[in-house]
């Protein structure tokens, strides 16, 4: 009898403990909060967190893994930021020739969020920063760039490749049935017509107006809207010539933009910095898909078929 | 129940009980409790992402599921076997239920990966501790499985134990380095394309 209490005693316990641990694994990030997430807990005095925006900025999910330096969770950090007292400054590390346009806006509107909850916010650009990486950096309180970085790069790019001579040499047609007439607007496989190519141009120059406006907004007080209308023509600086241009407001390195942004907010001595961590496991997972990824015909099918407008520099086309 | 009760604090005499009874369903399912405690355990202490987590939970529990069952079966035929040949007598049915047995310490895997929280920082330190204590209590209740289901004695019930343990870690010693310099010439040839 008292035998039979002490088994169902202990395989209760362990049933509940069972219980207890699916529902921490599923629902509350535990133990993975402290990789990822910001340590709300463990800030014992103000801290200042870095952001790396590290590659071509996108949105991308795999496999239901977090894609390395993907904008949405930098998204998601960035609200964490914000949401957290300690923190009272951020440095953006980038590291980006630019990206897509949506993921770029997106970072750009939450660090304005963080700037309108009352922290500070410097970019650090270390090799490269240029289309949509200046673009997030005009968001931010102050630029730091390296003096050999590439900054600038101010426009939109819109590229389609004509497959037309191609097909024409191997006798491929392809014949197209489409229910309105720009329906295959940016067509691989035919020439584009003049009014496609002036409908595209508004397009471009649409986004290019939002990039435009986003950058008279970030440097205002350096660079008149006419300054700033002058050198965005898509062309690119060096971080000293980006500092005479006025694009940029210091020339300096990482060490430099934590200095600048410990005067900024404040701080008194050392602050506490916040980095984020990877966990080895994602690490591992998110190299090997990327290797996998970079390597495969599915990968170049995807880049192929990829039409997007994007802010970033490519020096190929 | 007692037959749990007695099989943690007195594995001798529950074994002999084994023998009699047959309890295959209650092994069956302290193998399933110890290893879904054993898999919530570790990802309780390992901190993996929260969806890298849920696939572990489904589908990689479903795989070690099958992965130990499977094991259990091989793992006892050669025991059998190797107790045999040692001039052992006793069932291979027994040895499979009481080997099942063995398999209560790991249902304690989930609370003590709860308790290890406590240390903070050194939580996977203090639950790999655990860890080791319940595999060496695993272990010494399948020797003692051993030595009592085919009535050998201490010393030919450890060798019969450890013979296919030292076999099967060289094969996956050999296998490992095979799978690796397969794994190498296979990112090899995706880089090169």
């Amino acid at each position: 009898m008292r035998e039979r209490l002490i088994v169902k005693l202990i395989l209760g316990i362990c049933i509940l403990s069972m219980i207890i641990g699916i529902y921490l694994v599923l629902t509350k990030e535990h133990g993975y909060k402290k990789t990822i997430a910001l340590p709300h807990e463990s800030l014992k005095k103000e801290g200042i967190a870095v952001i790396k925006i590290y590659g071509p900025i996108e949105i991308r999910e795999r496999f239901g893994v977090r894609y390395l330096y993907s904008s949405d969770w930098i998204v998601k950090r960035l609200k964490k930021i914000r949401e957290n007292k300690k923190i009272k400054g951020v440095v953006l590390r980038i590291n980006s020739p630019g990206g897509t346009i949506g993921a770029t806006q997106e970072i750009y509107k939450q660090v304005l969020q963080i700037r309108e909850a009352g922290k500070k916010v410097v970019a650090s650009i270390g090799d490269i920063g240029t289309s949509g990486a200046y673009y997030i950096a005009c968001a931010t309180d102050k630029i730091v760039a390296n003096p050999g970085a590439i900054i600038g790069n101010i426009g939109v790019i819109f590229a389609i490749p004509n497959l037309k001579s191609l097909l024409d040499k191997v006798g491929v047609e392809f014949k197209i049935i489409k229910s309105g007439e720009y329906k295959d607007i940016g067509s691989y496989f035919r020439d584009m017509e003049e009014k496609e190519r002036r409908l595209l141009q508004e397009v471009i120059d649409s986004a290019y107006n939002q990039f435009y406006k986003a950058v008279v907004k970030g440097r205002k007080g350096v660079l008149t809207e006419n300054e700033v209308k002058e050198l965005s023509d898509g062309r690119i600086f060096t971080g000293v010539q980006a500092k005479e241009a006025g694009i940029i407001d210091k020339v300096g390195d990482y060490e430099d933009s934590i200095r600048l942004i410990t005067k900024l907010c404040g701080i008194k001595g050392k602050p506490q910095i916040i980095e984020e961590e990877i966990h080895p496991f994602e690490l591992i997972f998110g190299k090997f898909e990327e290797m996998l990824r970079h390597n495969s015909l599915a990968y170049l099918q995807e880049n192929v078929e990829k039409v997007r407008l994007e802010y970033r520099y490519r020096p190929g086309f | 129940m007692e037959l749990i009760y007695h099989f943690l604090f007195d594995p001798v005499s529950s074994i002999r009980e084994i023998k009699k009874v047959r309890p295959c369903l209650l092994a069956g399912s302290i193998v399933i409790l110890a290893t879904v405690s054993g898999t919530i355990g570790n990802l309780l202490v390992t901190g993996l992402a929260p969806d890298i987590a849920k696939i572990s939970l489904t589908l990689g529990l479903v795989i070690k599921l099958i992965s130990i069952f499977l094991l259990w079966l091989i793992f006892t035929s050669i025991l059998h076997f190797i107790a045999e040949g040692l001039k052992g007598e006793g069932e291979v049915s027994s040895l499979f239920i009481s080997l099942g047995f063995s398999f209560i310490p790991g249902i304690l895997l989930t609370p003590l990966a709860l308790i290890s929280h406590i240390f903070g920082p050194l939580k996977v330190f203090i639950y790999l501790l655990f860890g080791v204590i319940i595999l060496i209590w695993i272990v010494i209740l399948q020797v003692l499985a051993l030595k009592e289901t085919y009535q050998l004695s201490y010393g030919k019930a450890c060798l019969a134990f450890v013979i296919p343990i030292c076999i099967g870690g060289i094969s996956l010693f050999v296998l490992g380095i095979l799978s690796l310099l397969t794994l190498i010439s296979f990112i090899d040839s995706l880089l090169s394309f």
